[in-house]
């Protein structure tokens, strides 16, 4: 083609035809050329004819002809009504004789193109775009599928299945009248243009395209019509078909040179491999060449073993003290972090499946195979590693330094407190800590199987023994050998974390439980234990704990219903409320039953139930004494009212409601200082609670409250509509919306449709019946008169015989 | 003992069979009952013989009172001559002295323990009723209830007696007061009649026991005026008296007046009477309105706050259904606030009761105001459950009533209202509510503002501290559903909380700063390390 552009072509064509640069020079041979508009139906005509011309895609050229019957069906002619209908009678009993033809037969033809079987409602520009589209899609899988087969097969060279539409292959494949993509009649294939397209493309970059495009056209930018756009999509996917198809061949080019030269490596190797051999046949004498070969089969099954054996690691660094403790910051640090994480209740989702999957996991692979707990990592068998219990240096010494225990096999581990009471019986008081750490030594979880269940079940034991000493002992000097179990119980419950969980609970139920049937029953030093251990051992900040949760419910739950009427119980719940505030220590939660006890405690010794007595030096409250009634009731006020000052600088102080708090709480210390004026130390510590609450509410702005600070929602403002043509009679529906018209419209207008539908499927039921009938009748009608024909020659033939019959009898009688 | 029942069944055969001039033998028969009245302690159900020989005794009475009476012979204006009248006269005399008076009431009145024999002599005397309204008409077949009879009962049930007699009312009112539409209207009239007569002071106005007795009278839901209740009659042709409704309506209510004055009704008997009003009680009466003093009265002179929310809400019930106008209601509800309410063990009825006082939309600005810092006020010290249970019903109230949401948002202090914020960003907010303010309309809440509800958002159960935050989120809710909320106690609490799976190991403790601490003081530590516990030691 020689002209390249469209616009060149349009140009030429049209002057071709006399219909370029036809000006008219003066208003009278405007008026002429009006004057002649007859022409112009011709001149139309042809204009027409260039654009049909022109517009390439709009246009199908058959390079074979199409089994087109029931397309004709479809056609509308533009001829008049009665032809029309003429016509479309005539298509119709067309498409009836060939389905009628096609009855029970199975070679009939059928259109399996999109859009071509039932009603698409697609125009036919829109059905060819669907079916490339399609057509395209099934090409990129089939390429697709190739390569993958290309590439398994590497050697082959030939592809396993070859594409329909494989622009290498179609060179050869031209001849054989396989279909192929069509512009215009030609193939898309020899096209100059796209082939110039290509060339500019390889010259250029390829953001350059469109600006070369637009520089062909006119230098002009203008909107693209659809066919240029199809125009672009059909060659930019050719272009990159072709550039896939460049880096494939380029590859497998590579693939096979790399074929070749691996023979060459090969033998080099050989020969490197052959040297230490004859090293080795030196020594060993000759060989045969077949044992070169079986010597380099081993090379292939080294090289597997090597690559399962275990590759040497890097070992730790030792690190110096400064590192050390900078490492054990960033630790702390990070600690801190989760910690706070935890405290604002943000919980890594992801993360805490994941964990949570691990745990659950490892408790599997620990419960189910305990042998196999040194695969499972979790408790490796390392000495010194940190799954075992160890204990300071000193106390080590002491236990050596005490020889009455020594013999480490002797000890059982204790399954039951009554097992450890009467183990511990044997033993003077003083040595039932290293009696406990020799058991818990011996049954280290490195030392046999079970151990690690035989410790968990210990700790509970300790637990149990600890509680038990705290309600049982009274001395003063018995501190040391609880603190000492506290320690070990601390490192135990560290250790069996997970698995502690339900004992504790269960402890915390069964204290509820005995709340519940008398209240007095839980006021004992084991309670004030419990909760001051899950304080300690704990992260008592977190937003939610397994253990924290429960134990400060059931601690309130204790603050807000016993009845704080004697000193016993008064003692009690201030206990509790010092360990509540120790639990709130860093996330500074409300606990509104704390206030209530201190509300209820301070109404106590307000009361006359408390009598004045005499100034005594502060102490600490004593859990050994707590159920001593003799206790100073002026000491356990101070301790109230220290508890009082912690909570209000602790915890109140940070919440807005601070004022409210202390409009509760101060005028009863008011008239607690009226009370005691006489007690000094116990005046002056109320004087300071009351001045920090002055400050505090001094300092305290107070501002109202802005919860509801949200972003502002608009609210969509609907402006009543105008109608100009608006018409009282008609019922208008302004409830709905937009939307819901369009909705109904379409329904309106499927509705139609489908009876338009059902008609004309009645007509055509109709038409077929009557056809039907008319054959029928035919039939019959056929039948009838070869029978009627039948006997009629039956008849005359009969008749005539009958009549030659009575001839000849009345011919004889007559002889007679 | 069978000389006993022999000596009876020979008096019995003889006035039965041997006709008018054995008749003095019923005498002899009622004589035989002195032997036990010497000692009213030994008839008790333990004491079998003596049991079982009265109660044939009284049985045989009744067979032959029956019997003369069937003859007719009982009622005096049958006789047809004088000596007949004389007869029958004497006849009913002994009926009504000797056998009722002196027999049924008089074991019915005087039997200190609960016994069988007592309960019998109730039933006899009810079988009394209905043989007299039978035989004892002015005619033959005439309608007629035996009213004085019953008076009589009534007035053995309820006059003032040192020891309880509860199980005989009880048992009247499940056998006949409940079943017998005529048992109850001629009930309620006489005991009305009884109580206007102002000589005879039959029935004490303040006893111990009468309330029990009317309260277990009248609390069941099978009515003489009511349209479903499917009663019988007990006699067999009761006067057309009968039908009328309003004199049974307003007998009822003066009677209940009656009862309600009652100086002795203790408060746990004010509160089942006080549970049953709305129900049982306020739609049987001619005019409700006139509880109005009863319900104050239980409201000022009740210190349990059980009992003055019942009133409350028996007012509000009137209020609400009977048009009584009541200007203090809320000045009331609002003094039952105190700081003990959410610590009570039934928070939740209250709850409710609280709720349905506040739901109307016309309630004033300044009386929800002021209930709704009441309530926050009062969460500061309350357990979770209260707290869970008001935090809904305070939403709600904002959301009934959106102007209140100033107590939680107030548009001057937020700081990008520049020009408004500026002038109040440095000054101190003084509280304009007044704590101890007494009207509700008066204190002055709606310009004040919840810190209370944003101190709870660091509640520390954390599902506590979340609920919360809905005051912090857009109101987008229409309204909680209370119902929901009101049954959580710790118990239930923890339960849920010891339920939960496991499924992050609970975290240990990592503090630096803790590290190194010793749980209990090791005497005085060199190097410092600190104990766990501040103010608690070994």
């Amino acid at each position: 083609m020689a002209k390249n552009s469209q616009l060149q072509r349009l140009k030429s064509k049209l002057k071709e035809n006399g219909l370029h640069g036809v000006r008219y020079a003066s208003k009278k041979s405007k008026q002429r050329a009006k004057l002649s508009s007859k022409e112009d139906d011709g001149r139309e005509e042809k204009i027409q004819e260039i654009r049909d011309s022109m517009n390439m895609f709009d246009k199908t050229v058959k390079s074979h002809k199409k089994a087109n019957i029931l397309a004709n069906a479809n056609t509308n002619s533009n001829s008049k009504t009665t032809d029309k209908r003429q016509l479309e009678y005539e298509a119709k009993l067309m498409s009836y004789n060939v389905n009628k033809a096609n009855l029970n037969k199975n070679n009939t033809f059928k259109d399996n193109r999109f859009g071509e079987r039932g009603f698409s409602g697609l125009s036919e520009e829109e059905k060819t775009l669907e079916r490339y589209k399609l057509e395209q899609i099934k090409q990129f899988e089939e390429q697709q599928h190739e390569l993958s087969q290309d590439y398994t097969s590497m050697k082959g060279g030939r592809k396993a299945k070859k594409s329909l539409y494989n622009l290498e292959d179609d060179a050869e494949e031209e001849d054989s009248g396989m279909f192929k993509l069509t512009h215009a009649g030609h193939s898309l294939f020899d096209d100059d243009e796209y082939e110039q397209i290509i060339q500019a493309r390889n010259k250029r970059n390829r953001d350059d395209l469109e600006k070369q495009d637009g520089d062909m056209e006119d230098g002009v930018p203008r909107k693209k019509t659809k066919k240029e756009v199809m125009q672009e999509i059909i060659a930019k996917s050719k272009m990159y078909k072709q550039e896939r198809q460049e880096k494939q061949n380029t590859m497998n080019e590579q693939i096979l040179d790399l074929d070749e030269d691996f023979d060459d490596l090969l033998a080099e190797l050989k020969t490197t491999e052959k040297e230490s051999i004859k090293q080795k046949k030196e020594n060993a004498g000759s060989e045969s060449k077949l044992e070169n070969n079986i010597e380099f089969n081993d090379y292939d099954s080294k090289v597997k073993t090597f690559q399962f054996d275990k590759r040497a690691q890097p070992q730790d660094r030792v690190l110096s003290e400064k590192e050390l403790l900078e490492k054990e910051e960033e630790e702390a640090k990070k600690l801190e972090k989760e910690r706070e994480m935890r405290m604002r209740g943000i919980f890594n989702l992801d993360n805490e499946d994941e964990e949570r999957l691990d745990i659950e996991k490892l408790d599997e692979g620990f419960w189910n195979d305990e042998s196999d707990e040194d695969k499972e990592g979790e408790d490796a068998d390392v000495p010194d590693s940190d799954n075992d219990i160890i204990f300071d240096e000193d106390t080590e010494k002491n236990k050596k330094s005490k020889e009455n225990v020594e013999d480490i096999a002797t000890f059982e581990c204790p399954s039951t407190h009554k097992q450890f009471l009467t183990l511990l019986n044997d033993y003077p008081i003083e040595e039932h800590v290293s009696v406990v750490k020799k058991i818990i030594s011996s049954h280290q979880p490195k030392l046999a199987e079970g151990n690690n269940l035989k410790l968990e079940n210990f700790t509970k034991v300790i637990f149990q023994h600890l509680q038990f000493l705290v309600d049982t002992m009274k001395e003063e000097e018995e501190i040391e050998l609880l603190d000492q179990f506290v320690d070990i119980f601390v490192k135990l419950i560290a250790k069996y974390n997970n698995r502690l969980i339900d004992f504790l609970r269960m402890n915390i139920q069964s204290l509820q439980e005995k709340f519940e049937q008398k209240h007095e029953s839980i006021v004992k030093p084991s309670t004030i234990l419990f909760f001051s251990l899950v304080g300690f051992v704990y992260s008592t900040s977190d937003h939610y704990h397994l253990i924290v949760t429960p134990s400060l419910i059931l601690i309130n739950e204790f603050l807000e219903q016993l009845q704080f009427d004697s000193l016993v119980n008064n003692k009690f719940g201030c206990m509790l409320l010092e360990i509540n505030n120790k639990y709130q220590n860093l996330s500074k939660r409300y606990a509104p039953e704390s206030l209530f006890f201190v509300v209820k405690s301070l109404d106590y010794y307000i009361s006359d139930k408390v009598k004045l007595v005499k100034d005594v030096e502060y102490e600490q409250l004593s859990i050994r004494k707590l159920n001593d009634k003799t206790t100073n009731s002026t000491n356990v006020l101070k301790n109230l009212l220290f508890n009082i000052t912690q909570s209000l600088n602790m915890i109140w102080d940070e919440k807005t409601a601070v004022n409210e708090i202390i409009d509760i709480v101060k005028p009863r210390l008011f008239k607690l200082q009226r009370k005691y004026g006489n007690v000094e130390s116990v005046k002056d510590q109320i004087i300071s609670i009351i001045e920090s609450m002055d400050t505090i509410v001094s300092n305290n702005l107070h501002h109202p409250l802005i919860l509801q600070n949200h972003r502002l929602i608009s609210i969509p403002l609907v402006t009543p509509k105008f109608d100009d043509n608006f018409n009282p009679d008609k019922r208008y529906n302004n409830d709905i919306s937009p939307q819901q018209n369009e909705i109904n419209r379409l329904k309106k207008q499927v509705h139609k449709e489908s009876k338009f539908q059902l008609k004309q499927f009645r007509k055509d039921s109709k038409f077929t019946q009557d056809l039907r009938t008319k054959e029928m009748i035919a039939d019959k009608q056929a039948y009838h008169d070869k029978m009627k024909r039948i006997v009629n020659v039956i008849n005359t033939e009969e008749g005539s015989e009958r009549n030659m019959y009575e001839k000849e009898k009345k011919m004889r009688q007559g002889k007679k | 003992m069978n000389n006993f029942r022999e000596e009876i069944d020979t008096y019995y055969k003889s006035i039965i069979e041997g006709g008018t001039k054995n008749y003095n033998n019923v005498l002899k028969l009622t004589k035989l009952y002195e032997n036990y009245n010497n000692d009213l302690t030994q008839i008790t159900d333990d004491n079998e013989e003596v049991l079982s020989n009265i109660r044939y005794l009284t049985h045989v009475l009744f067979k032959i009172y029956y019997k003369l009476a069937t003859k007719l012979q009982l009622n005096p204006s049958m006789a047809t001559n004088d000596k007949e009248s004389i007869l029958y006269k004497w006849l009913r005399k002994t009926y009504d002295i000797n056998f009722k008076n002196k027999i049924l009431i008089f074991y019915i009145e005087n039997l200190e323990q609960e016994n069988s024999f007592s309960l019998d002599c109730l039933d006899f005397f009810m079988k009394c009723i209905e043989l007299e309204a039978t035989f004892f008409a002015s005619k033959m077949g005439a309608a007629y209830f035996p009213n004085k009879t019953m008076q009589k009962l009534i007035v053995a049930l309820f006059k003032e007696s040192k020891f309880d007699k509860s199980y005989l009312v009880k048992e009247f009112t499940e056998t006949y007061y409940k079943k017998y539409a005529d048992v109850q209207f001629y009930f309620q009239v006489e005991y009305q009649s009884l109580t206007e007569s102002i000589e005879t002071n039959l029935i004490p106005r303040n006893s111990v026991y009468n309330a029990g007795y009317w309260f277990a009278l009248t609390n069941h839901d099978s009515n003489y005026d009511d349209n479903d209740s499917d009663l019988n009659i007990f006699v067999s042709n009761p006067p057309t008296l009968m039908e009328n409704e309003f004199k049974f309506k307003k007998a009822f209510e003066q009677n209940w007046l009656f009862n309600l004055s009652n100086s002795l009704i203790s408060d746990e008997q004010f509160k089942s009477i006080l549970t049953i009003l709305h129900k049982r009680v306020i739609p049987r009466l001619q005019q409700p309105t006139k509880l109005l003093d009863f319900l104050t009265d239980c409201y000022d002179n009740s210190n349990d706050l059980a009992v003055q929310l019942l009133a409350l809400n028996g007012l509000f019930n009137l209020m609400h259904k009977y048009n009584l106008e009541y200007p203090n209601f809320y000045y009331k509800l609002y003094a039952l606030f105190t700081e003990d309410l959410l610590h009570l063990k039934y928070r939740s009825r209250f709850i409710r009761l609280i709720d349905l006082f506040l739901r109307s939309t016309h309630l004033s600005i300044n009386l929800v105001a002021s209930f709704i810092k009441r309530m926050s006020r009062l969460l500061l010290t309350a357990s979770p459950g209260a707290i869970v249970s008001i935090l809904p019903l305070i939403y709600n109230l904002l959301k009934l009533h959106p102007n209140c949401m100033i107590m939680i948002h107030d548009p001057e202090y937020v700081p990008k209202n520049y020009a408004l914020f500026d002038k109040v960003k440095d000054k101190k907010f003084m509280d304009p509510y007044d704590e101890n303010e007494q009207d509700p309309e008066l204190s002055d809440a709606i310009n004040s503002s919840l810190w209370e509800i944003d101190t709870l958002m660091s509640h520390y159960h954390p599902n506590v501290a979340s609920l919360s935050k809905i005051f912090k989120q857009p109101f987008r809710k229409l309204n909680y559903n209370l119902e929901d909320f009101l049954d959580w106690n710790y118990k239930t609490l923890l339960e849920h909380e010891l339920k939960r799976k496991v499924k992050i190991s609970p975290s240990l403790d990592f503090d630096v700063k803790t590290k190194g601490e010793k749980l209990f003081k090791k005497n005085e530590d060199a190097d410092g390390t600190e104990t766990y516990l501040n103010t608690i030691n070994w």
